[in-house]
């Protein structure tokens, strides 16, 4: 048979698919017959030997020249029965049988894997083992040449090898097999080279390949990953749900960041041991950016549709103040904001950026004033950027987080507008349909909200939402603080007021088993030294007092000398010191009263604090009597 | 086969234990830290530990690794809250062999049992 056969074959082929033989000679013939059947066809593998109707078994040609060869082999065999053979034959082992159907790669390993003195050997192929009657048994048998399926083995795994180096080069994915070693194989999918931007993998160690790309420390999980899957006692579906590769954020080596799935699946020996695994790799960053904004907006959707209902019951003026302080405000944010990123990126390290404390101030007064108009979606989304000026270590300054939350802000006027306009509409549509009472009217001009009034107001909202009760009690009115002072103080005393209501008044239930009344009073008092020259603004809680022994041990630990407990007290004025163990949306971080002294000594005064633990906590501001010291150019 | 369900949570062991519909399991038990675990273990030895991995007096680390020491054929399945990977994998590479995450569905824990039971039938032949 010609060889065309090897260019038909596929991955799929089987025996069937190749050249064979159908010979059969009875067992009563003379062993003569059976040397010129082989010498007539120089190609015949072997001969199916039967008695009557029945396969009685196979001689391949290597056994017959084997009998022919041994001293008078040709004398003994040739004129007697072939049945002679047979009986010598049957001390040797068995022809390998094996189904029509075996896939070629399949019988050429079971043909391998014969003893030495057999592996030359033809393969007898059964045709159909179902078949019972004995007239079919002899075309049943057929005989391939050893050699024959040799050749259509290799074909097959050029074939497959073929394939494989098609299926590497036109995946979208990048595939690649490591052993045990964490070694790369030398096939891999030509995309992983592009979704890496790393080329000529081949014998590199995994984890090594990805350390620059996503750190060491998601290098380091990588490798203890395949660690655990080539740990034989694993269950490799039991640990799907801790490879920590499936959304790795990595920057390559053009300075882009993308996010990449690692997919690690076992290849198997036959003997069932761990050989290898096939790690996939994708590119998921649009899947990880549409997720994000999506999540984004439906924030940014809950966000609005808050903001739409704080305003309908936020109170008119205090939200036309806030506007006028978002326009005033938020230009200097902005220019703070380019400040930071370029004093952030030459100096990362350094001391503390005057830009960066400059801006948590700003953040800080403009978070006090839209808590005051009742919105606390804005306020959360000035917490969020104020958070991010204040990171735990300087170095971790995330400038691009914080460039986005500020550019967030620079939004909310006009958001704030908006959502006014479209509160206007409903109003006005409804008002036509119905004599239903239309929205509260907002006042194009508004005049100076009473500073006692808002903090009357900040205390109820606070009260409410911390749940502790709370009155807010003073003598004095709005015109006793110089008009200068006023304006500047808002920020000063609104922070007093949230330190006290989060850290100072204690819930109700502890305020009676500590034998005080369970509504907590809150006061601000006002005095005037006019021999000194000075005017004193007291404003005092009675909630548990300064928490002396944390603050203490907060000095220690930050290595501060600390002499007299008075001394210990003011210490709460210092940057960043706050006994609080995580900030929130109302207090717990040092920078509201550091912001609290700056403002004061800014007007020419100064700030104290005083303290009794379980009694009271008291701030006095000192200011000088005359404003007239204050520049008239000085913002409002 | 005997199982040992060990976690300081009533709630989660009862929700372990409902979802160990396996009918390989003929015997449950449960252990509300490590150490008691320890101790449940030295005295019945049981073919299958699920193990939490926060708990007082031992650590789930510490119980693997003490279980493991009483029997290293013994099939460990942690069933925890996954706050690391490094611990996680420190978890098997002192013998569990499965990491199943919380918050997990009864289909979780009676598919991840059956993987276990067929893991403890194969290390004990």
């Amino acid at each position: 048979m010609a060889e065309s056969y090897i260019d038909t074959l596929t991955l799929q082929s089987t025996l069937d698919d190749l050249p064979s033989y159908s010979v059969t000679l009875d067992m009563e013939r003379r062993g003569k017959e059976m040397g010129r059947l082989f010498e007539s066809d120089p190609r015949l593998p072997g001969i199916v030997v039967m008695t009557g109707d029945q396969v009685r078994s196979v001689v391949s040609r290597g056994q017959f020249l084997r009998l022919m060869g041994r001293h008078f082999g040709r004398e003994v065999f040739e004129p007697r029965p072939i049945r002679l053979m047979l009986e010598t034959l049957d001390a040797e082992q068995e022809p390998l049988v094996l189904p029509r159907r075996t896939g070629i790669q399949a019988a050429a390993a079971a043909a391998l894997g014969r003893p030495q003195e057999l592996m030359y050997e033809p393969i007898v192929v059964r045709r159909d083992p179902a078949t019972p009657t004995a007239t079919t048994a002899a075309t049943n048998l057929s005989i391939v040449d050893f050699p024959d399926l040799l050749r259509a083995d290799s074909r097959i795994s050029t074939l497959r090898r073929l394939q494989m180096r098609q299926i590497l080069a036109t995946v979208e994915e990048g595939f690649v097999m490591v052993d045990g070693d964490y070694r790369i194989a030398d096939e891999y999918s030509s995309s992983l080279e592009r979704i890496l931007q790393v080329e000529q993998l081949a014998g590199r160690h995994l984890p090594d390949v990805l350390a620059p790309l996503l750190g060491d420390r998601l290098s380091s999980l990588c490798a203890g990953y395949l660690g655990t899957l080539f740990n034989a006692n694993v269950i490799e579906r039991l640990v799907k749900d801790i490879n920590p590769l499936t959304s790795a954020r990595a920057v390559l080596p053009d300075g882009q960041e993308r996010f990449l799935r690692f997919g690690f699946v076992r290849s198997l020996d036959e003997d069932g041991s761990i050989r290898r695994l096939l790690v996939r790799v994708a590119d998921i960053t649009r899947e990880v950016e549409q997720e994000q904004e999506k999540q984004e907006t439906e924030h940014r959707t809950r966000e609005r549709m808050s903001l739409i209902f704080e305003i309908v019951k936020a109170d008119p003026h205090r939200l036309v103040a806030l506007l006028r302080r978002l326009d005033q405000d938020l230009e200097r944010l902005e220019r703070l904001s380019a400040q930071v990123q370029v004093e952030g990126a030459e100096s990362p390290e350094g001391e503390e950026v005057g830009a960066l404390l400059e801006l948590r101030r700003l953040l800080h007064g403009l978070k006090g004033e839209a808590g005051l108009a009742g919105l606390d979606s804005l306020q959360s989304r000035i917490h969020r950027a104020e958070d991010l000026c204040m990171p735990a270590d300087e170095s971790e300054l995330e400038l691009r987080d914080l460039q986005a939350a500020i550019q967030d802000l620079l939004e909310a006027p006009k958001e704030l507008r908006d959502a006014l306009e479209q509160l206007a509409v409903l109003g006005d549509a409804q008002s036509e349909k119905s004599t239903a009472p239309t929205l509260p009217p907002v006042p194009k001009t508004a005049p100076a909200p009473s500073l006692l009034a808002d903090l009357a107001h900040l205390t109820d909202a606070m009260a409410r939402r911390l749940g502790k009760p709370t009155r807010f009690v003073t003598q004095i009115t709005d015109e006793q603080i110089p008009a200068p002072y006023r304006v500047r103080l808002k920020d000063v005393l609104i922070q007093m007021l949230r330190n006290a209501m989060v850290h100072g008044i204690e819930t109700p239930a502890q305020r009676l088993q500590a034998g005080k009344p369970s509504v907590a009073t809150l006061q601000l008092a006002l005095r005037e030294h006019a021999a000194q020259g000075r005017l004193e603004l007291i404003f005092q809680d009675d909630g548990r007092g300064l928490d002396l022994d944390g603050i203490l041990h907060k000095a220690r630990d930050m290595g501060l000398q600390v002499g007299s407990r008075e001394q210990a007290v003011q210490l709460i004025f210092e940057k960043s010191f706050s006994t609080a163990g995580q900030t929130d949306l109302d207090a717990g971080r040092g920078i509201g009263l550091d912001l609290a002294r700056a403002v004061v000594r800014d007007l020419g005064g100064d700030l104290f604090a005083h303290s009794e633990p379980g009694v009271f906590c008291a701030f006095q501001i000192l200011l000088p009597l005359s404003v007239d010291h204050l520049s008239a150019a000085r913002p409002s | 086969m005997k199982l040992l369900i060990v976690d300081d949570s009533l709630v989660v062991r009862n929700a372990i234990e409902r979802s160990a519909t396996v009918s390989d399991i003929s015997e449950i038990m449960r252990a509300e830290d490590g150490a008691q675990a320890v101790d449940m273990f030295r005295e019945h030895r049981h073919d299958l530990v699920t193990m939490d991995l926060t708990m007082p007096n031992l650590d789930g680390l510490g119980a693997i690794t003490q279980i493991r020491a009483l029997e290293p054929k013994i099939s460990i399945l942690v069933i925890s809250a996954l706050n690391s990977h490094q611990t996680a994998m420190e978890a098997i590479s002192r013998g569990a062999c499965g990491f199943l995450t919380k918050p997990f569905t009864e289909r979780d824990v009676s598919d991840a049992l059956g993987e276990l039971v067929s893991h403890a039938r194969r290390a004990q032949a």
